[in-house]
This record gives structure tokens, C-alpha cells and sequence, in this order.
């Protein structure tokens, strides 16, 4: 049975590919005077030596110069459009860190385009890069390869001679960003409700300083948090707890940057006003100093109301799935 | 003739004299050979000068008058003129004749056993007339005895085979009237007194040996006794039956080993006092060098600036007027919010706005100076920060240290091999507070350093005459042949007056990029790393020094266009035939690109400077230093060729220094010629002084050329196939990086000792370089099979494969391409991984990241890769060469060890856990527990365990005393040698100071330990680990390491 068509275009530093170099691009499709620079690496099954090709699964790989990303948009969003105008197609768009792309961008792409998501990957961080199984790229902008060693058979994501990446690798990645935000909410959530519910008796009072100093106690906890609700405006992580935040992301080779969600969510669930009323909630009791919202709560009265707005948000996710 | 003695000088040649005639005179009465009153006529050749002249002297004729009670004897006169006249060779009648007949070897017992009348031997006739000497001898002998009746008996003096001289007998006629039989007249006799004078002449000789001024002649150990006690060289060498009838033969074979053992005594030591004497004056001279160059020139200019630049920071009264002209509050408040705004934990308001109020003080001072038409000076009038200039300096003082170190210690224990790119460039002209003040006291403040490679030399004659012809090397410029030569880069001091705030001190010049590439490619060893590299910058610094000679109409030019020092290099040969590849030396010269005058006088400049040079460094009377810049270049030029600095006086111990001393060579130019690749030098050395000095007086007396001084260093090379031990001795076998050894050969402690590590032994006739580096790391890592891998990230970027067929590098994408069985072979191999971070961004442990630094423009990438930009190549780079994979590979999983509290100051906590991690690099201050759980966990574990003296100093002993510098061997046994073979080939154990203290070293020389024991400065390995720190390249750091530790 014909299923729908996934399209992954990585925007990426990909070795073998010339950069994508557009001054001034125009919205015009295919572009007028530049050659295509992208690539299209098809999903394919490797049974019993021969290759067999799914079309309706493919990886767009698209270079960008370091600092081009503004000048790149154009395109990038032509190609998003071009690929998912084709009937009963979602269209993934990942946009590398390193080379300038930020959450604006991220706004830019699904305002813009009709792609599906638009996601930001980069340091080597994100389950876009292979780990366990998930994943496609190396870290050396390469598809990832993986020799043997110690008994442990080669791992082998794509064959550049077929231009081709393996299904199983593609599905694996495909799904984990299919609900990436929901599992990341959804971890977010469980992890703030058992730091909290584990250590406090549910019935003792807390000022809001209180509560504030206790989630320092767990500081990716904290850093996580601060992020989430930074993709809602209301406080920012610094410089230093940015770069505190990825290098817990190296450490345990997970994304738990909240910058690229909401819009995506916004986009997909149309539910900001969810998002936001936690993100709110968040920030009254744990972030502002000034909020006297909760003072002397006692946490048997805050935590199933928390519970309650991250679970309306997640069944919002829940409810939407569109593929 | 055979013995060398006859060529040599006795020093304090009167005081000899008088104490032989004392000891044959006393000999004579001891043996009552002559029994009524005598007296003897000392003739011997005269041994005072360095040249013999065919003469003889009356000798010891103070102890003649003393023991005849000649003193009021009113003949003072004649006295005197018998002690000082030069007797010439026909003008001796008696000597002559003994002397004549030993040339003609028929001196026999008979030719002298008559005892002659004094009045035939003063017997004038009118075609007869006396001789000046016999005439004085008349005049005394007159005085004392009966020139009628009296007599004489002459007796050869020999010493060890040789003749000496003549003693001269005067004896009463009653000493030969008695009877027919008198003693004296027996034959017996006159061979006793023979013998007699020979033992006396020889004892005199050995114990003058012990006399430190003398002992530089060794008169005695010059004899070769082997020659004289044989039948050979009675029968053919020297034929004159009366040494045969003396028994000379036998008494030399029978005495041989009691004369041998007393020269070896008196070699000993009169050596090492003279050692002594020398050893300090090296160290004064040296010293005098660094008052000179260092404190006397530049810090004494960098002092004055200094304070002046001090005194600039007393703002108050600026601030203050500031403050009346424009407010703060109308400009700063702003500035003081948005800094407190971004940096909120920093520092307190008040102090924000002191800082910001200062900033424009200082600034605002400059420019009123400015605008007040102020001359700048440099240093007071730079804006910004100097770290980056004082940096340099702090490190070159610092050196300084290590270097003194070096010269107290005289040991160097290997050395560097570094490029004369990396030497030049880093550690010297990017020194500009003091390259550029060292000839301030002559206004001086730019310099020009012009480097020109030689790289054919035409003689004019023989080989190594002094006219030679030298080409200039060419290279492709800018798509076009040119010659190697041009300024690679300036040093300016002034030139604070253009608009630029940001001052410029060092500026390449227009050849820096092909000069660069040149010089890269040319690797020099210095003998204890930065010892001999401070050896070598005094040499450099001595000639801008010099610049004080120029007239003044010269030193104007120089004001205005720069001091122009030159460096010339020429790779070139060992002189001698070598059975191996000899291109083993550069040969650099040094000058001022000057015009001098070459005439001083009448002496010639090159002429005089090598006579200068060819000298003691301390004088003959006092053993006091010889101060100034000829001799602290010769020693430090001998350093660089010796690898000692004792060398310095080392005049022909080898063919090798009979060659090169006095270590440096003077000569001159009249500059390139018209063809723009040639330059004609005249060159002196000792071997042709005589005829330079000839050539020379034919030259103009007003000519001008410029001055040059030539020296050697040695070539760093990779690897030296020892097959005879004697070369040990001729090649410097520490500038190799290895050195191959036949199996079973028994060398390898030898070769251990001259400093080098990598010592092979194999039973191939022929080893490459591959080859000889795959048996050297398969011994280094216990024959393992292991897999270096480069990690960018969780990444496999590179694989550094070593086995028992060598090392090869494969980048990510040619290793995936390998056939599947040999990467499945690889796969099982041990893995090392080497982690670098994923990106520029996140690199390095003070991200907070498991990975390692590294750096575009530090050693991983530059050395060893092409095409490495960024860590993103790393899957992509090749190496250079496949040779570097083993270097690599050495340097990555060297396994090292170190206690030593500032090395491991320099590696923060964080970083240090990384360093253990992945590049097997342990540091550890000085805390008696981690080296007790190091030891515990096993030494075997690392290749260097590098350990500060004071730390080993400081431990207690089994016994709770403390081991001292003493107890360096004793805590090998007790703490080292628990898990270590004193047989292990891969283990070294490296002492560190930065102290020039020698004992622990005089005690261990003398164990069994040597050969796995080894002195690195602390400087050294400072230095190492700083750059790499600076650089934030980790595998730079563990590379300079290593390279610091194996040598090169």
C-alpha cells in the first residue's frame, strides 16, 4: 500500500557537497541563473545483496555557507514548497546551528513554507546525529559510518554510490522527530513533578524563594525549564547557561533545548495558548522573583495544577498527530 | 723522531732547569761517584718556547753558584750572562759533538768515556779562537779549579729514548790521577751516571706533568711506551748503541707500568684543576656576556621606559581635569550602566567608573602629548597593553636561567631538534623589547635580520683554502627564481610617530615567506634544548653587540635604515672521510652587513680575531678569565659542537677537534657579487694562518669588507646506522633520532648515555628509516597491536593503525574503503580513542566537553596533515608523509608520568583528568601520597616517569631519612626499581631541575642505572606544556612533551 511521502531536507556542512552560495535570492523556483545545489539521497532496503529504493521516503541534503543562512532562506523555503505540494507529503526541514541558523529561522521556515516542522540540530547533540541505532549523520558531515570493532558488526547509514540511506536509520530518525517535542515535554514534565513530589512532604509551605532555590538543586532540571519557557519570551537563558545546557546535551548526547518547539507546535497543534499558559505558570512560580503567586503554596494544591496544564499541552500533541 | 715530547714547551722552563741540576748533583754526591770538589755544565736545549730553535742554555745555573758558594765570588756578571746566553749548536764543542753523533746514531759509550784536560778545551790557537760561552765558562771555572791540571767528563741526558742535553762534569785532577782504575774514569761509571740522569730527567718530567700550567702540554703521556721498550726501535728508529748499552730497552719494558700509572696519576690531576679554572672562567665569561648583552644594553633602556610608562598611570590630576571640562555624568554614567549591565558579577559600580574615568585619562594624556609636538618613546607611548611584547621577554629571561643551569651542569643529556624556522622566528626575533634595545646605547632601535643560504662553496686551491667562492641558493618567488637572500623581518622600537595606535614591533619582510620554507626545512640540533639554544642566540647577540665598532658615519645609516644583522647558512660535511652520510653540519655565519675597515694596525682583522681565538680562555700566570665577546663566542660555539661547554679548550683531544678549533673561524667579504648569486669570502682557520697572513700583507691597507664569524652546528638527522663504536666519538650520535646498533654488539648502554633514546638493535645489514621507527615503537609498546582513533565527536575520524608491520594513518573515508577482513583485523586491535570535540565552538576541556584541543595553526595540523583547516577535515586530511604516522603515533601513546609542581600547575585539574585519559599524560604535584599510589599502581605503566630533584630530595627513606641530592641512586633502587627491569628498553626514568647542580648526577654516573635514567630542564618541559596550554592544542602539548623527552 502507497503510505505518505517523508521528505527530510538537512541543512547541513555535508563534505562532499558545494555550498549553497545565493546573493540575493529571489522567491523564484527553481531559481533563475543558480544551479540546484542540493542533493536527494532516497530511502532503499538492502536485501540479499540489491538495493530497493522507497521514493516516498528521501533525504534532501542542502549545504550552506557558514553565515549565508539569511540569503539561503529563499531557497530553502522553494524547496520545502516544492516537495510538499506533492500530495500526502510531510516535509521535515532540519536547519544546522553552526552555520547561523536560530529560531528565527525556525519561525521563518514554518511561516513561510509548507513544511511540516522545522527543526535545530547541531554540535553533534541532537538525535539527528547517529547514536544507538537512531540517527544519520557523523559528525564529520558525513551520513555516519561506523567501522568494525571488537566484534561489534559496521554500522553503515547511507551508501553514497547508490545515493541511497538506509530505511531502517531514516524511520528511526523519522519518528523520534515526529514527537521529539512531545517526549521532550513529556520527560520535562515527569522530571519537574518526581524532583519536586519525591523530596517534599505535600502538605509543608513554601515561599516562592523557596521553591525557586530547591529547583536549583537540580540544575539541568533548572536549565531545561528556564529554556522551555524561553521559547515563550519570558526569561532568556544567558550566554553561559546556554553553553551550561549544551554541554549537559554532549554529555548525554540528548536535545533538551526548548527553541525550536513552540513555533513548530504553534504550526502543527495551533496550541500557543496551552504553551503559553504553562510557560506562565512556570515562570510566576519558579523564574520571577517578584510573583507572590505562590507563596506559602503548599505543593499537594501546585503540582496537579502544573500536571494539569502540561497534560492539557500534551494531549493537545496527542490528539493532533497528522502522520 | 717519535716521541711528540721534543715538540713541546715545559713550561717554567728555569724553575726546571735549576731543580735538575739540583737532583744530579745530589745524585752524584748520594752515589760518591766523585769524590773531591766538582761542579757541571748544564747544557740543554731550551724547552721554554712552544717553537724549538736549535740552541742550547746553561741550565740551573742559580743552583751551580748556590752549590759551589759562588755568590761573592765578584763574576756576578758573568754569572748572568752564562744563565742567559743561547748557545748556537756549532758553538758547543762538547754538546755538539754528543748531539751530532746521536743524529748520526753512532753516540756510543766510548765517545765520551774519555775524560778530557779543561786546557785543551779553552786551548786557543790563532786560527782557534773561543767561543762567547766558552770564554765565560773560562772566567769561572778559572775562579774554582786548575784550568792547567784539571779535567772534564761530558754524559749524554736522556729521557725516555730522547737526548736532552749534555751534563758537563769539571772535576779535581786528583779524581782521575789516583789510579788508572779511578771510578771515573770506568766505563761502568760513566754508564751508571748516564742512567742516573735519564731516571732523574724523567721523574722531573712526570712530576712537572702534575704543575696545572704544564699539565696542558702532557708531556709524559705523550711517550709511547710501547714504542720504546720494543727491539724495533733500538734495530731501526734509533740505532745509537749507547742506549742499548745502558739498558734503555729494558728499563722502559720493566718500568712500564709504574710510568704509565704515575701519568695517568699526574694527568688526573693537574686536568682537573685546570677543569676548575676553566670551568669558572666559562662561567664568568658567560656571565660578563649577560651583564653585557642583556643587562648593560637592553634591560638597562627597557628599565627607563618602563618607569617612564609607570609614572604615566598616575591619572589623578588628569581625572580630575577631566571631570571640570566634561562632567562624568554626561558621558560615563551611560558607559558605567551598560557595563554593569552585561557584567553584573564583575566588579562593584565604583570601581566600574574608576576604570572607565582611568581609561580615559591615560588616553586622554597621550594625545595632549601628541598634539604638543612630544617625540613618542617607545614603550611609554604604546596604548595598549605590552603583554604580548613582555611575554616574549619573560620567556627569553627565563631561559636565560635554564641556560645558566646548563653551563653550571655542563651536562647536556641529548638535546632538541628543532627547525631554524621554529628557533629563529619564535624564540628570537619575536623578541622585540630586547632584540630591539640591544644597540640602543648607538640610538639604534630597528633591526633588520637577513638571512642568506649558501649552498655551494668553489675554493680557490685546495680544499678549504681561504679564498672560496659561495652560491646562493635560489627558490621560486612569486612564479620567478630568486636568490635566498633578503630580510625576513624588522624589529622597530621607534616609530611611534605614524598613526597607529597599535604599534607594530615585529614586521616580516618582503623574502619571510620563502626564507620561511627554507629555514622550516632545515633541522638543527642543539645540545640541551634550550641550553644550546641559548648558546647559540648569545653568538647572534655578541655580533649586534658589536655594532659599537662602526664609525659614526656608519652607525647614522644604521639610525636611519636599521642595524642589518646577517645569518648565512650553508649545509655541509663533517671533514673527515666518513663512511656514512656526512652532510651533518650547517655552517652559519654571523655579521653586522657593515662596511668595517679589515686593518687594525698592522695586523689584519681576521688574522687577529683568530689569534685571539686560537688562545686559552684564561691566562697562563693566573688562570684568571679572559673576558669579552671573542671568547664567550668560542665557548659557545664549542657547546654547540661539543655539546659542552668544557669542550672550549679541547684542542686535539680527535682528529675532529684538531680540525675545528678553536670552534669558530673569522673571515670577511666585500659583499655579493655583481652576478647577485655568488659571494667571495676569505676565510681563516688555524691549519692556514701562516698562509693567509702572506696573502693578506698583499692586500690594500685601507681595505673594507664585511666582518664575518663562521661556526657549526649540527644538523638534526633521523637516524644513524652505528657500526663501529669509534664513531661514537667522531659523529655527535645525539642529533640522531635513532640510532640503529648491530645485535649482541653490547653498545646499547654506550649510545644510551650519549643522550639517545631510540638506540635499535638489529641484525640487518641495512634498516630505513620505516623500518628502524617500526622496531623502535614495537619495542616501545611492547610489541602491541593497537588502534589510535580519532574521535571529531562520537565520530571516527582517523585511524592510526600499529603493528608488528609498522604504522599507517588512514582517514575515516580511506579505512571505511579498506577491505572488510583487515578492518575486521583492526577492529580487534587495542583501541586508544582519541576524542576531539565536534566543532571549533565546543573545543577542549575547559569547554566542559570530554575532548580534546586542537588547533588549525598548531602542530597536529600543520605538521602532520595537509589540508587541515578545521576539526571538519580531520576524516578527510591525509598526512604528509607516511613516516609521520609513526611520529604520530609515538607522540599520542607515549606514556608519561610527571611530579613536579609547576609542570603540573599548568595543566588545570580539569584538563588534567582529560590529558590522563586520552593522551596517557599524568601530572602530579609534589605530594609524597599520589607518588606512593602511582608507584602502587606500577611504574611500568607509563615510558617516562619525569621527577623533580627536590621532590626526590625530600622523600623519606625506609630508615625516615631524608635521601638527599646524595641519595639519588639509592631511591632508583628503593622506589624505581620495584616493578621496573634495570634491563627494560622502554622505560626511562627522567630527572628534572632547574638548578645546575651535578652531584646526583656524579653519583649516578657512576651506577648501573644510567642507561635508563636521563636530565631533562625544567624549562624544557615547562615551556613544552605552556605552549601547548597557550595554543589550547592538547596534542601539541603532548607532543612537545614527547619531543622534549625523546629529543627530537
Amino acid at each position: 500500500m502507497e503510505g505518505a511521502k517523508r521528505i527530510m531536507i538537512v541543512v547541513w556542512k555535508w563534505h562532499d557537497l558545494t555550498a549553497l552560495s545565493i546573493n540575493n535570492a529571489s522567491d523564484e523556483w527553481p531559481p533563475a541563473g543558480h544551479q540546484i545545489r542540493h542533493d536527494v539521497f532516497v530511502a532503499a532496503e538492502e536485501s540479499a545483496g540489491a538495493i530497493i529504493e522507497d521514493h516516498r521516503a528521501r533525504v534532501i541534503r542542502l549545504k550552506v555557507n557558514m553565515g549565508e543562512s539569511n540569503e539561503a532562506m529563499p531557497y530553502i523555503r522553494n524547496l520545502a514548497n516544492a516537495y510538499a505540494k506533492e500530495s500526502d507529503t510531510t516535509v521535515f526541514v532540519f536547519l544546522h546551528r553552526r552555520d547561523g541558523f536560530t529560531p528565527e529561522h525556525v519561525k521563518a521556515v514554518l511561516e513561510n513554507s509548507q513544511a511540516s516542522r522545522c527543526f535545530l540540530f547541531g554540535e553533534g547533540r541532537d538525535r539527528l546525529y547517529y547514536l544507538n541505532g537512531t540517527g544519520l549523520l557523523g559528525e564529520n558531515g558525513k551520513f555516519m559510518y561506523q567501522p568494525p570493532e571488537q566484534g561489534r558488526p559496521e554500522v553503515k547509514v547511507a551508501d553514497y554510490d547508490q545515493h541511497c540511506v538506509f530505511q531502517p536509520f531514516f524511520d528511526k530518525t523519522w519518528n523520534y522527530y515526529a514527537h521529539e517535542f512531545g517526549s521532550k515535554i513529556f520527560e520535562l514534565k515527569e522530571d519537574l513533578l518526581s524532583h519536586f513530589c519525591s523530596i517534599f512532604p505535600p502538605e509543608q509551605h513554601w515561599s516562592q524563594a523557596g521553591y525557586s532555590d530547591y529547583l536549583q538543586q537540580n540544575r539541568l532540571l533548572f536549565l531545561r525549564l528556564k529554556s522551555f519557557i524561553s521559547d515563550d519570551c519570558l526569561a532568556k537563558l544567558s550566554e553561559s547557561e546556554e553553553k551550561e545546557l549544551g554541554q549537559w546535551e554532549a554529555k548525554t548526547k540528548k536535545s533538551y533545548l526548548f527553541d525550536d518547539c513552540k513555533k513548530n507546535l504553534e504550526k502543527v497543534h495551533r496550541i500557543g495558548e496551552d504553551f503559553d499558559k504553562l510557560a506562565q505558570t512556570l515562570y510566576l512560580w519558579l523564574f520571577d522573583k517578584n510573583s507572590r503567586s505562590f507563596e506559602d503554596k503548599q505543593l499537594s494544591e501546585l503540582l496537579p495544577v502544573v500536571q494539569i496544564q502540561f497534560q492539557n499541552l500534551l494531549d493537545a500533541i496527542a490528539n493532533d498527530v497528522e502522520y | 723522531m717519535p716521541v711528540e715530547s721534543k715538540k713541546r714547551p715545559i713550561p717554567n722552563f728555569s724553575r726546571f732547569s735549576y731543580l735538575l741540576y739540583d737532583r744530579i748533583y745530589a745524585v752524584i754526591k748520594l752515589h760518591e761517584i766523585i769524590k773531591y770538589q766538582f761542579t757541571l755544565l748544564l747544557n740543554l736545549q731550551d724547552r721554554s718556547k712552544e717553537v724549538l730553535e736549535d740552541y742550547y742554555i746553561y741550565a740551573g745555573v742559580d743552583r751551580q753558584r748556590e752549590l759551589m758558594g759562588a755568590t761573592g765570588d765578584q763574576l756576578e756578571d758573568v754569572w748572568n750572562q752564562l744563565k742567559e746566553i743561547k748557545i748556537p749548536r756549532g758553538e758547543a764543542p762538547q754538546s755538539s759533538r754528543l748531539f751530532t753523533e746521536a743524529e748520526r746514531q753512532r753516540l756510543d759509550i766510548d765517545d765520551f768515556i774519555e775524560v778530557g784536560r779543561l786546557k785543551d778545551y779553552f786551548k786557543e790557537s790563532p786560527d782557534k779562537k773561543l767561543f762567547e760561552n766558552q770564554l765565560l765558562e773560562k772566567s769561572i771555572l778559572e775562579h774554582y779549579f786548575d784550568i792547567d791540571r784539571d779535567r772534564f767528563v761530558s754524559i749524554p741526558i736522556y729521557s725516555f729514548a730522547q737526548l736532552e742535553g749534555v751534563a758537563h762534569f769539571i772535576v779535581k785532577d786528583e779524581e782521575i790521577d789516583i789510579d788508572e782504575d779511578a771510578p771515573v774514569r770506568r766505563r761502568e761509571t760513566m754508564k751508571r751516571i748516564t742512567r742516573l740522569l735519564m731516571v732523574e730527567y724523567d721523574g722531573l718530567l712526570l712530576d712537572w706533568d702534575l704543575d696545572d700550567e704544564s699539565a696542558s702540554y702532557y708531556q709524559t703521556s705523550r711517550v709511547d711506551f710501547d714504542q720504546i721498550s720494543s727491539l724495533e726501535y733500538y734495530n731501526e728508529i734509533d740505532r745509537n748503541p749507547i742506549l742499548t748499552s745502558i739498558g734503555c730497552r729494558k728499563y722502559y719494558e720493566s718500568s712500564k707500568i709504574y710510568l704509565q700509572a704515575r701519568i695517568r696519576q699526574n694527568n688526573a690531576i693537574p686536568a682537573r684543576l685546570l677543569d676548575e679554572h676553566r670551568r669558572r672562567a666559562i662561567i664568568a665569561i658567560l656571565i660578563d656576556s649577560y651583564a653585557h648583552n642583556i643587562s648593560a644594553h637592553s634591560l638597562t633602556v627597557l628599565k627607563w621606559w618602563f618607569q617612564q610608562r609607570a609614572a604615566q598611570y598616575k591619572l589623578g590630576k588628569t581625572i580630575e581635569e577631566i571631570e571640570r571640562r566634561l562632567p562624568f555624568e554626561s558621558w560615563g554614567a551611560k558607559v558605567v550602566d551598560f557595563l554593569m549591565d552585561q557584567f553584573p558579577n564583575s566588579y562593584g559600580k565604583a570601581e566600574v567608573e574608576e576604570g572607565v574615568r582611568a581609561t580615559l585619562a591615560r588616553w586622554f594624556d597621550q594625545l595632549r602629548r601628541r598634539s604638543q609636538g612630544e617625540d613618542p618613546i617607545p614603550v611609554r607611548d604604546q596604548l595598549f597593553p605590552l603583554s604580548k611584547e613582555l611575554a616574549p621577554l619573560f620567556k627569553f629571561l627565563l631561559e636565560k636561567g635554564a641556560f645558566w643551569s646548563g653551563v653550571t651542569r655542563d651536562e647536556q643529556f641529548g638535546g632538541e631538534t628543532r627547525s631554524f624556522f621554529d628557533i629563529l622566528w619564535n624564540d628570537f626575533i619575536n623578541n622585540p623589547l630586547y632584540l630591539g634595545t640591544i644597540a640602543y646605547s648607538e640610538r639604534i632601535t630597528k633591526l633588520n635580520i637577513h638571512i642568506r643560504i649558501y649552498d655551494e662553496v668553489r675554493y680557490q686551491g685546495y680544499v678549504d683554502s681561504f679564498k672560496r667562492t659561495y652560491k646562493i641558493r635560489q627558490a621560486e618567488v612569486d612564479g620567478q627564481q630568486k636568490p635566498l637572500d633578503g630580510v625576513i623581518a624588522n624589529i622597530e622600537m621607534g616609530g611611534l610617530a605614524v598613526q597607529s595606535l597599535q604599534h607594530h614591533y615585529v614586521n616580516k619582510g618582503p623574502m619571510f615567506g620563502a626564507l620561511a620554507q627554507a629555514l622550516d626545512a632545515m633541522p638543527v640540533f642543539l645540545p640541551g634544548g634550550v641550553v644550546g639554544k641559548h648558546a647559540f642566540f648569545t653568538l647572534i647577540e655578541n655580533e649586534i653587540r658589536n655594532v659599537k665598532h662602526f664609525p659614526e658615519s656608519e652607525l647614522e645609516k644604521m639610525r636611519a635604515d636599521g642595524l642589518t644583522l646577517v645569518i648565512g647558512i650553508r649545509p655541509t660535511t663533517l671533514r673527515r672521510r666518513l663512511s656514512w652520510n656526512a652532510q651533518a653540519l650547517y655552517k652559519v655565519g654571523i655579521w653586522l652587513n657593515h662596511y668595517t675597515n679589515m686593518s687594525i694596525g698592522d695586523d689584519h682583522l681576521i688574522i687577529k680575531r683568530l689569534n685571539g681565538l686560537e688562545s686559552d680562555i684564561i691566562t697562563r700566570e693566573t688562570h684568571r678569565a679572559k673576558l669579552g665577546g671573542s671568547f664567550q663566542d668560542k665557548i659557545c660555539a664549542a657547546m654547540l659542537f661539543n655539546n659542552t661547554f668544557i669542550s672550549v679548550q679541547r684542542k686535539d683531544a680527535s682528529e675532529r677537534d684538531k680540525a675545528y678549533y678553536p670552534w669558530i673561524r673569522a673571515a670577511f667579504s666585500t659583499g655579493i657579487e655583481p652576478n647577485g648569486v655568488e659571494e667571495n669570502d676569505f676565510e681563516v682557520k688555524l691549519e692556514n694562518i701562516e698562509d693567509a697572513k702572506n696573502e693578506l700583507s698583499r692586500h690594500p691597507k685601507d681595505e673594507r669588507g664585511y666582518f664575518k664569524k663562521y661556526f657549526h652546528i649540527w644538523q638534526g638527522a633521523p637516524l644513524f646506522p652505528l657500526t663501529q663504536i669509534d664513531n661514537l666519538h667522531y659523529e655527535n650520535l645525539a642529533r640522531f633520532k635513532m640510532v640503529v646498533i648491530p645485535e649482541n654488539s653490547g653498545w646499547y648502554e654506550k649510545v644510551r648515555k650519549e643522550g639517545v633514546i631510540r638506540v635499535i638493535e638489529t641484525s640487518e645489514k641495512q634498516t630505513s628509516e620505516k623500518e628502524a621507527y617500526g622496531q623502535w615503537l614495537q619495542n616501545w609498546f611492547n610489541d602491541s597491536q593497537l588502534r589510535l582513533v580519532l574521535m571529531q565527536g562520537s565520530t571516527q575520524a582517523g585511524h592510526l593503525v600499529l603493528d608488528e608491520d609498522g604504522v599507517r594513518y588512514y582517514n575515516a573515508e580511506d579505512y571505511e574503503r579498506l577491505p572488510h577482513d583487515e578492518k575486521i583485523t583492526y577492529g580487534d586491535y587495542e583501541k586508544l580513542p582519541v576524542p576531539f570535540a565536534h566543532s571549533e565552538k565546543n573545543k577542549g576541556a575547559d569547554s566542559g566537553h570530554q575532548a580534546l584541543g586542537v588547533r588549525s595553526h598548531g602542530v597536529f595540523a600543520t605538521k602532520f596533515f595537509d589540508g587541515f583547516r578545521s576539526i571538519d577535515d580531520l576524516s578527510f586530511a591525509r598526512l604528509r608523509e607516511p613516516i609521520l604516522a609513526y611520529e604520530l603515533a609515538e607522540a599520542l601513546a607515549t606514556r608519561i608520568c610527571v611530579f613536579d609542581k609547576r609542570l603540573a600547575d599548568r595543566a588545570p585539574q580539569k584538563k588534567r583528568e582529560m590529558l590522563s585519559k586520552y593522551l596517557f599524560c599524568d601530572f602530579f604535584g609534589e605530594d609524597v601520597a599520589d607518588w606512593k599510589n602511582t608507584r602502587q599502581r606500577g611504574l611500568w605503566r607509563y615510558h617516562f616517569v619525569i621527577v623533580h630533584l627536590s621532590f626526590i630530595e625530600a622523600m623519606l627513606d625506609r630508615n625516615g631519612k631524608r635521601y638527599g641530592e646524595s641519595g639519588v641512586v639509592r631511591f632508583i633502587e628503593d622506589e624505581v626499581l620495584r616493578d621496573i627491569s634495570p634491563a627494560s628498553r622502554n622505560f626511562v626514568f627522567v630527572i628534572t631541575t632547574g638548578r645546575g647542580r651535578t652531584q646526583w648526577w656524579e653519583e649516578l654516573s657512576k651506577s648501573q642505572y644510567m642507561h635508563f635514567t636521563t636530565f631533562r630542564p625544567v624549562e624544557s618541559l615547562i615551556e613544552a606544556t605552556e605552549s601547548g596550554i597557550v595554543k589550547k592544542d592538547d596534542i601539541e602539548l603532548k607532543y612537545n612533551l614527547v619531543k622534549v623527552l625523546l629529543g627530537s
